[in-house]
Order: structure tokens, then C-alpha cells, then sequence
């Protein structure tokens, strides 16, 4: 029974801490939003906490739930990106007045996403993602009063009921062919067969739309406009972190004797996600919009990674993600900051950012390197190992493409730096307040850019977790 | 009288799926493209329980599925529902194409 | 201990500007800068005594790829490190005049770009030389943007993209190899001059550095970046450049070409060395016509450092040593040109040739310590570009006589228009201009005598450096030559 516990750790807290805002709010109806705001956080950071301590492996509910050390350290992910998002989200939120309401959806996608890591069964995975995806779409017009909002909720809605229809189609097909919805018996009962190889398209269909890779991209741009900072961050980091994990794990396990045909079909998503992504971030003006593309744009990359289907693959996926997590988290904090204080989020507001916010300039800047992949930062090292993973396969044509965009990616993130560094600005911005939870956050962020991609110990130890394909 | 062979049932089904997701690329009101996903769900339903209980009768995976597939359908359209009416509070609308402040 | 000394010392410092006041950050960075000479110079001893435990640095640093943190020096290395660690603090000094706004920033970012030139010549794991090789750009890519002059903004940006595109392509190429390598697969340099690849990869591979390093050094016709870079950039950024950076593409070409690609360069040396050639000529000519004397100094750069690519290519001892010699002794003599450039415009307000003249009547010591730089510039023998470029010529000379005949010209016309200048310049008519301050003043002094001693000392004793690099030339070519014989064996 213990042990049971201990393996549902993870999931466990988080429903711990749903309940205890639920009936913290019935019993304390006008408690302060910045007790609230103390009190979650602590209680996200325990919740962080607990990621590491007295990790069991196994298998749970006949066979339908499953975690190892590789599944917790991707929870762990999860959960640092959950506790740096609240963290600059509280500028935020101190105005708004659903806070319970929001840290409860917000929880819930983030137990939906533990569910579907943890799923060893297409039930369970289903289940998972539909539980993470539809609270979002809440939590995207949670700025009730504001057109872009609804749209935006509309569109995610939408899109994402669309394309767990594809996906559930692939699932029924291979239910159909297998009779099993077990991962790995599905592993041994695939044999590729037209149906099978349907089913197949259709499943990566579906992860297409989730994970937004090129050509199931056209939701995310306005969804990331129109949501609030603090959910476009989440959607774009976490989210899309947690799919990409598992999306991982059902190609490497799953469809493992399908290898050949989905190479070539990464491979083609991939340059697709990566060319598209990139040229259309070059000409986007709202810097939430920006960040949609250069989203998609790593994507791509990270697609290339995974399209290597090794050891080094997986490991790079979810090494990439955690430093995405913190480049991402990074730029997303000083806009939420920004658009917290000011409501400005357009790229030309940010002219001369440098004089009046040199720290939040310099934040941002890192960030964008990091993005872009420029050494010394995390982000270089992460694309690096993602190109290795994919180079892995002996494919050079698909290398040479992907540098040749990192080349493009380059020349976007930097007009953002040129534009905060270099330019003069009328009406320019303020010198914002960081607030502490903010700065704890955007420090972490930092450290997490400087120092991950030098401590590759990091990714020995990723790798060491990673079983071999 | 003989039962109705499968390959029967899965043509509707796929025909369900397909007028569903036509559906769902024409129609501008956002009700209906409500509607064609469910009808696209459905169809899905209709493939498990004719898997299952042509295939594989021992086993109940499929209608297991069914029914969460039928709740959580009902689950998102609630959540997509309570999005419309507030999206029509501040358009005055429910056509897809009013609904487009944010372009390339 | 010595070698990752080196690399730490930057970053130590770079820490410390951050912390401490800014009104004494230049006189931080000097002292950092004064250290690692210190150790440079430290080194260098062991080296002579041979002595090689302490310059060599080995861990593990991402095992799952046989990535190492491998750093090490031999003669080749050392004398660029050398260069390095002798320019920093004359560079840093050389901005005691200029105000700097934010000088934290700009002094850390200066050690930034330290730590990677230190990292790029020590480096011995491929990987490691890539990060170091890129990480330079984010420093003078802020130095010269921030604190450049005007349109610096739009010209750093095609710098900085122009030459990130080049070194993209040699990530890919050091993939590539790093897959060639048997076994479990590794970055060490020393393993990639073990590989037979056949003349087909050696030609895409070739290509691969050949760009990356080119658009580095700059070779014609990628050098569309660097006068416009040169002419905005603030003074130090321009000595870095021209001093410091655009070493790292010929070292590249040393280290990478030559052993690794030997068929490669067989194949396509010609066309190269058409290229440097042609680069040699123009700019020449170019610089020739310039009245800008910042522009002037940076177009004759392109010309030396043509040469200098040229005699790399030509791939024999006299070539290499004289390639090797003459980066070091580019990098004095730009940097003391540049400076003393810096003098004059501060002075009369004004670095256009037709507004100035007769200068040495009134700068006496500028006048002489010009001239001696100049000579050393021309290639005058007992100054230090005479030992490089004869070298040069020579190695040209054994691989193709015309092709020294044509990078000759080089001579003749570098005496023409450095003439030119210090005719208009220096001599001639009194403009009518004003000088504001005096003659060369104490701490430029104490900047110029010893970079114009070095010119002469090495003039004379090139030995000092020439047996450094002696022992690890003749290993190059030793591998360049195995492996021709290996692969033509196959």
C-alpha cells in the first residue's frame, strides 16, 4: 500500500494541493491575493521539492501506470517549469480575482500530463492528455473581458478537440488490428500492415496538432497572442515539454518496429516545421506572436533529435526541453513583467529597453542567445546534442538544413536584441519594479542558461536514465 | 439472419469520421463545427465497440474506452460551450470568421 | 594548471568587474590582462625547458558523446597565446583616453572575449574548439554594435551573421568526422588526423573549414564584412579584430586543413590560393586609394593576412613557420598602427589623410615610432615582417614561383601606399589644423616603445619564435604526409 503511494508520489501532491486550494477557498473566501499567492507558491515549491526524494520504479493499476527514474526527472522537469511560470506570474495575478481558480485549472492540466507520462496504456495516455489540454482552453480566456482571449480559448478548443479526434481514430485502428491497448504488447503486435500504417498517420497527426509542428502550426500563433502571458508561457514550455516526452516514448516504444517509415516522416515534419517556423517569425511584430514561431522553429529541432530513435535521442529531447524550459521561462518572464506593468508587448515598445531596464534587457538577451543556439549557453549545447542524436543516422542533408536555419533563426532573435540594445525610442518604457518572486525566477532561469550547458553531467545523467532503443 | 460483417460497420464509421472532419473544415458556425467533432468522436466509438465485440469479445478494452471517450466528449464540450457564449458576449457572434482579430 | 589558469583567469576578472566600482574597472582589467601575460610568460619558459605536464588540462565533460575538456599547448599554440596575453593589456590601455559609458560591461565583456581567443588556440577537442570559436562573437559583437560609432548596428549584424553562417558549416563537417572516428566515437583533433577519407569527403570537408575560416580571416571574396566592421567599430574592438580574432581562422586553417584534409587541399589549393592572391592584390590597391587611414590600415590587413592564408596553403615548413611568425608579428604591428592612428585623431580631431599633414614636424617621437612600425609593416629586413614574409614568399616560391611572383606584388605595393600615407601624413605641409594636446605622452609611450622594441628584437632574433613553432610544423606536415601516402595506399 505504501509503495503504492510512493509510486503515485508526484500525482499524489498535486492533487493534494488542488484540494487544499479548494477548500481554502470555501473555508477562507477573502483571504488576500498576496497570502494566496505566498501560500501556492510554497506550496509549489515543496511540491518541487518532493520530486526527488524517495522515487520508486514500477508499475501500477494492471499494468495501465508506469514511472522510472527517466519518467520522474521528466515530472521534475514539469514541475520546475510550474513553480518559475507562478513565480512570474504573481505581477499578474496580485490584480486579478480568480487566483484559486486559476492555480486549480492550472494543476489540473499539470496532473493531466503527469497521468499521460506516466501512462503505459493508450487509455490512460488519452485520458492524460485530454485532462491536460481542456483546462487549458479555460485558462486561455481566463482574461474574461478581452476579445483575444476568447478567440484565442476558441481556437484551442477547437483545434485541440480536432485533433484528439485524429488521434482517437489511430487509436481505435490499432485497438482494431491488435487488439491490445497495452504499450507494450503493441510493441510486439505491430507489424505494419496498411491499417496499422494509418493509424499511424493519424496518431502523429494528433501529435502534430499538441506539439504544433508544421503543417498543424496554424492554431498556435493566435492562441499564443491571445492568452494571457503567464498561460502562453505555460503552453508553450510545459505543454508542449510533457507531449514532446511522451511522444517519445510512444515512437520508441510503441511504433519501434515502424522505425524506418517514421524517420522519414519526422524527417520531413521536421525541415517543414523548421523552415515555416523560422520564416514566419521574421516578419511578426507582437513579441508573443514571435515567440509562437521561434516555438514551432525548435520544434522542428527537436524532431530532429527524436528522428535519430537511440539512447542519444531521448536523452537529447528531454535535455533540450529542460533548457528550453529555462531559455523559454527566461524571455517569457521579462514580457510577463512587462506586460504586467505595462500592457506593452509589442516588439517596438521594447526600443531602448536596454536604457531604462538594463537587467531585464540583459535577461532577455541571454535568453534569445540561448534560444538561438549561440555558445556558451545551454541552448547551444542542447541543439548540439540534438544534432549529434540526429546526425546519428548518418542523414547530412538533414544536419545541413538545420543549420542553415539556425543561421535564419539567428538573424530574428538578434533583430529582437538590436531592437532592445540599439535603438532609440520616443516614449520609451519605464524602469520597471522586479518584484522578489519574479527575480527568484528569472534568476533561476539564468543560472540554468549559464551553467547547464557546461555541467554536462547533466546529460551524462539523462543519458545513464535513458534506455536504450 | 445472418449478422452484419464488420467491414459493414467500419465503412459508416469512417464515412462518420470523414463527413466529420468535412464538417468541421466548412462550416463557419462554431455550433456546428462543435458538432462534426462530435460526430468524428462518435465514430470512433462506433470502431471500438465493433472491434470489440467482433475481434476481441473476451476482452472489454474498447467498450472501457467508449465510455470515457463519451464523457470526456461531453467534458469538452461543456468547457467549448461556456467559450462560445462568452466569445459571443463580447462579438455579438458565433461565426468563426467574425472571430478574427489576430492575423499573420 | 597553466593552461586552464589561463582560461579561468578571464572569467575570474570578468566576475570582479561586475562586482566592483566602475570607476576603477580599466584599471581591473589591466591587472587581469598584466596576470595571464604574467603566466603567458610563464609558459613560455616551461615550454623552453620542456617542461610539458603543466601546460596540458584533460577531463571528461560529456561522456555520453566522448566529449573532453582538453586544453593544451604546443608551439604552435603558444605563440598565439603569447600574442594574445602581449596585445590584452596594450588594448586595454589603449583605452584609458576614450570615455566609456558603462565600462563594467564593456572591460567584462573585453575578458569574455579573452577567454575565448585563450580557449580557441589551447584547444585540442574539436568540440571545445567550436564553442570557443563562436564564443567570441557575442563580445565583439557588443563591443562594436554598443559602442561603435554610426550604422554600426546594421554592420555588426551582417558580421555577426556572415561569420556564424561560415562556422555552422565546419559544426556540420566536425560531425561528420566525429562519426568517421572508429570505435567509440570521439572529438579529439589528434583522432581526426588518424582518418582515411576518401578524396570525395576530403573535398566537401575542405570545403566545409575552407568557408568557416575564410570568412574568418577574411580571404577574397568573403570580405565584404570587415572594412565596414574595422571603420565603426571603437578602437579596441578594431584591434581585437584585426589583432587577435581573425588569427583564429589561419590557426583553423593550420590546425583543420592541413592534417585532416590533405586531398582536399590537393585538389582545390589552386583555386584557394587564386583567391588569397587575388585578395592580396585588390586590397592592396584598395588600400592604396583610401583616405580614411583607419580604413586604409584595414584594408592593408586583408593584404598581410592574404599572404599569410596563402603561405598556410602552400603547406611546406618555410610557408607554415612563416605563417606563423608573420600572425604574430601582424598582430603587434596592426595594433601599434591602430593605436598610434587613435593618436593622431585624437589629437587633430580628424583620421582623413587630405586633412592632415606634416605631423612629424610637430610629433616628433610619433613621427619616428611610426616609421618603425611601418618598416616593420613593409617588411623591411632587421623588422619583424621581413623574417614572416620572406618566409612566406619562400614557402609560395617552392610551391608554385608564380604564385610568390603575384603574392609578391604584395611588397611593392604595401611600400606604396604605407608610403603614401606617411608622406601625406607625416611629412609635407603643415595643414591648417590644430593640435590640442602635446607629443606622445608618458603611458602611450610606455604602450608604443615596447611593442616597436618587439618589432626590431624579432627582427633580429626571430629564432625566439621560430624554434617554438619548429618541432610541432614538422609533426603537421609529418601527418599531412602519412596520410597522403595512406590513402593513395588504399
Amino acid at each position: 500500500m505504501n509503495e503504492a503511494l510512493l509510486l503515485m508520489k508526484p500525482e499524489l501532491i498535486v492533487t493534494v494541493i488542488i484540494f487544499i486550494l479548494l477548500i481554502l477557498h470555501v473555508a477562507r473566501e477573502n483571504s488576500s491575493p498576496a497570502y494566496l499567492l505566498n501560500l501556492i507558491n510554497g506550496l509549489l515549491f515543496i511540491n518541487f521539492l518532493c520530486g526527488f526524494f524517495f522515487n520508486r520504479e514500477g508499475t501500477l493499476f494492471g499494468d495501465m501506470y508506469v514511472t522510472n527514474g527517466l519518467i520522474v526527472l521528466e515530472k521534475n522537469i514539469l514541475n520546475l517549469g510550474m513553480l518559475l511560470i507562478s513565480l512570474q506570474a504573481t505581477d499578474w495575478l496580485k490584480k486579478k480575482d480568480f487566483i484559486v481558480e486559476f492555480y486549480v485549472l492550472l494543476l489540473t492540466t499539470l496532473l493531466g500530463m503527469f497521468f499521460m507520462l506516466s501512462s503505459n496504456n493508450l487509455l490512460m495516455f488519452y485520458l492524460g492528455l485530454e485532462l491536460s489540454s481542456i483546462p487549458l482552453a479555460a485558462l486561455a480566456n481566463f482574461e474574461l473581458e478581452k476579445r483575444k482571449s476568447s478567440e484565442a480559448a476558441m481556437k484551442f478548443i477547437m483545434s485541440s478537440a480536432f485533433s484528439s479526434g485524429l488521434l482517437l481514430f489511430g487509436i481505435s485502428m490499432l485497438y482494431g488490428t491488435t487488439g491490445t491497448l497495452n504499450f507494450a504488447q503493441l510493441a510486439m503486435l505491430i507489424d505494419g500492415n496498411p491499417l496499422q500504417l494509418f493509424s499511424f498517420i493519424l496518431l502523429l497527426a494528433g501529435f502534430g496538432f499538441k506539439i504544433s509542428a508544421v503543417p498543424f502550426h496554424l492554431w498556435t500563433a493566435d492562441v499564443y497572442e491571445g492568452s494571457p502571458v503567464a498561460v502562453t508561457s505555460y503552453l508553450s514550455v510545459i505543454s508542449k515539454g510533457a507531449i514532446l516526452f511522451v511522444m517519445a516514448s510512444v515512437l520508441f516504444t510503441v511504433f519501434k518496429p515502424l522505425v524506418e517509415t517514421w524517420y522519414n516522416m519526422l524527417y520531413l515534419l521536421a525541415v517543414l516545421t523548421m523552415i515555416i517556423g523560422n520564416l514566419f517569425a521574421i516578419r511578426q511584430q507582437n513579441l508573443k506572436r514571435f515567440l509562437a514561431f521561434s516555438s514551432i522553429a525548435q520544434v522542428g529541432f527537436i524532431l530532429i533529435g527524436m528522428s535519430g530513435s537511440s539512447q542519444e535521442a531521448t536523452a537529447s529531447v528531454i535535455y533540450f526541453v529542460l533548457i528550453y524550459v529555462f531559455s523559454n521561462l527566461g524571455a517569457f518572464g521579462v514580457i510577463a513583467l512587462v506586460s504586467a506593468q505595462t500592457g506593452k508587448e509589442e516588439i517596438d515598445d521594447y526600443k531602448g529597453f536596454y536604457l531604462s531596464n538594463p537587467m531585464l534587457a540583459l535577461v532577455m538577451t541571454l535568453s534569445l542567445f540561448s534560444l538561438a543556439g549561440i555558445p556558451p549557453t545551454a541552448g547551444f549545447f542542447g541543439k548540439f546534442f540534438l544534432l549529434m542524436a540526429g546526425a546519428g543516422k548518418g542523414n547530412f542533408v538533414l544536419i545541413t538544413i538545420a543549420a542553415l536555419n539556425m543561421v535564419i533563426s539567428l538573424y530574428y532573435y538578434l533583430r529582437i536584441v538590436k531592437v532592445m540594445f540599439m535603438e532609440k525610442n520616443e516614449t520609451p518604457m519605464e524602469k520597471l519594479q522586479i518584484s522578489l518572486f519574479p527575480r527568484i525566477s528569472l534568476l533561476t532561469c539564468m543560472a540554468g542558461i549559464i551553467l547547464i550547458g557546461f555541467t554536462t553531467l547533466l546529460y551524462d545523467y539523462i543519458f545513464s536514465l535513458s534506455t536504450s532503443f | 439472419m445472418s449478422e452484419v460483417p464488420l467491414h459493414h460497420i467500419l465503412f459508416v464509421s469512417t464515412a462518420l469520421f470523414f463527413i466529420g472532419m468535412y464538417g468541421f473544415f466548412t462550416r463557419r458556425n462554431m455550433i456546428t463545427m462543435l458538432m462534426a467533432i462530435e460526430l468524428m468522436l462518435n465514430s470512433v466509438n462506433i470502431n471500438f465497440i465493433a472491434f470489440n465485440k467482433y475481434l476481441f469479445p473476451e476482452k472489454m478494452d474498447g467498450i472501457f474506452f467508449t465510455i470515457f471517450i463519451i464523457a470526456i466528449a461531453a467534458a469538452e464540450a461543456a468547457v467549448a460551450i461556456a467559450i462560445i457564449i462568452n466569445l459571443y458576449r463580447s462579438h455579438k457572434s458565433i461565426d468563426v470568421e467574425e472571430a478574427s482579430e489576430m492575423k499573420y | 594548471m597553466i593552461a586552464i589558469t589561463l582560461l579561468l583567469l578571464p572569467v575570474i576578472f570578468a566576475i570582479i568587474l561586475l562586482l566592483a566600482p566602475a570607476a576603477s574597472s580599466r584599471r581591473i582589467a589591466l591587472i587581469g590582462s598584466i596576470i595571464s601575460f604574467s603566466i603567458t610568460a610563464f609558459a613560455y619558459s616551461q615550454y623552453l625547458q620542456e617542461d610539458f605536464t603543466k601546460l596540458n588540462f584533460d577531463v571528461s565533460w560529456a561522456s555520453a558523446f566522448g566529449i573532453r575538456f582538453n586544453i593544451g599547448m604546443d608551439g604552435i599554440s603558444l605563440i598565439l597565446v603569447l600574442l594574445t596575453a602581449l596585445l590584452y593589456p596594450v588594448i586595454i590601455a589603449s583605452t584609458s583616453r576614450t570615455v566609456i559609458s558603462n565600462p563594467k560591461a564593456f572591460y567584462s565583456l573585453m575578458m569574455l572575449m579573452q577567454l575565448g581567443l585563450m580557449g580557441v588556440f589551447m584547444a585540442k577537442d574539436a568540440f571545445l574548439f567550436y564553442v570557443f570559436y563562436e564564443l567570441t562573437l557575442i563580445p565583439v559583437y557588443f563591443i562594436c554594435a554598443v559602442w561603435g560609432g554610426d550604422r554600426s548596428i546594421p554592420i555588426t549584424l551582417k558580421f555577426f551573421i556572415y561569420t556564424l553562417a561560415g562556422s555552422l558549416l565546419m559544426l556540420i563537417a566536425i560531425i561528420y568526422l566525429y562519426f568517421k572516428t572508429p570505435g567509440s566515437h570521439t572529438f579529439d583533433i589528434q583522432a581526426f588526423y588518424q582518418l582515411t577519407l576518401t578524396p570525395v569527403e576530403q573535398g566537401w570537408i575542405f570545403w566545409a573549414f575552407f568557408l568557416a575560416f575564410a570568412v574568418k580571416i577574411p580571404i577574397f571574396p568573403f570580405h565584404s564584412w570587415q572594412p565596414d566592421t574595422y571603420t565603426v567599430s571603437p578602437m579596441a574592438g578594431t584591434m581585437l579584430l584585426a589583432g587577435l580574432m581573425l588569427k583564429m581562422g589561419i590557426y583553423g586553417l593550420i590546425r583543420f586543413i592541413l592534417p585532416i584534409v590533405p586531398l582536399g587541399l590537393e585538389d582545390w589549393v589552386d583555386f584557394a590560393m587564386v583567391l588569397c592572391i587575388i585578395g592580396i592584390v585588390y586590397a592592396s590597391l584598395i588600400a592604396w586609394q583610401q583616405q580614411d587611414l583607419k580604413r586604409l590600415i584595414a584594408y592593408s590587413s586583408i593584404a598581410h593576412v592574404g599572404l599569410i592564408a596563402a603561405g598556410v596553403l602552400a603547406a611546406n615548413t618555410a610557408g607554415l613557420q612563416g605563417a606563423i611568425i608573420q600572425m604574430f608579428n601582424h598582430g603587434i604591428n596592426v595594433v601599434a598602427l591602430f593605436f598610434m592612428i587613435d593618436i593622431i585623431e585624437n589629437r587633430y580631431g580628424t583620421r582623413w589623410m587630405d586633412e592632415l599633414g606634416g605631423i612629424a614636424g610637430q610629433m616628433k617621437k610619433l613621427g619616428v615610432l611610426f616609421m618603425i612600425v611601418m618598416l616593420g609593416s613593409i617588411g623591411l629586413p632587421l623588422t619583424n615582417g621581413f623574417v614572416g614574409e620572406f618566409l612566406l614568399l619562400m614557402g609560395m616560391y617552392v610551391f608554385n614561383p608564380w604564385a610568390a611572383a603575384f603574392a609578391g606584388l604584395t611588397l611593392i605595393l604595401g611600400a606604396v601606399y604605407m608610403f603614401r600615407l606617411y608622406r601625406n601624413v607625416f611629412l609635407g605641409e603643415v595643414k591648417d589644423h590644430k593640435m590640442t594636446t602635446s607629443d606622445v605622452a608618458g603611458w602611450e609611450g610606455f604602450i608604443l616603445i615596447p611593442l616597436c622594441a618587439i618589432v626590431i628584437v624579432i627582427g633580429i632574433f626571430p629564432s625566439i619564435l621560430l624554434n617554438v613553432s619548429e618541432q610541432p610544423v614538422q609533426q603537421l606536415l609529418q601527418f599531412m604526409n602519412d596520410h597522403k601516402s595512406g590513402v593513395s595506399g588504399l
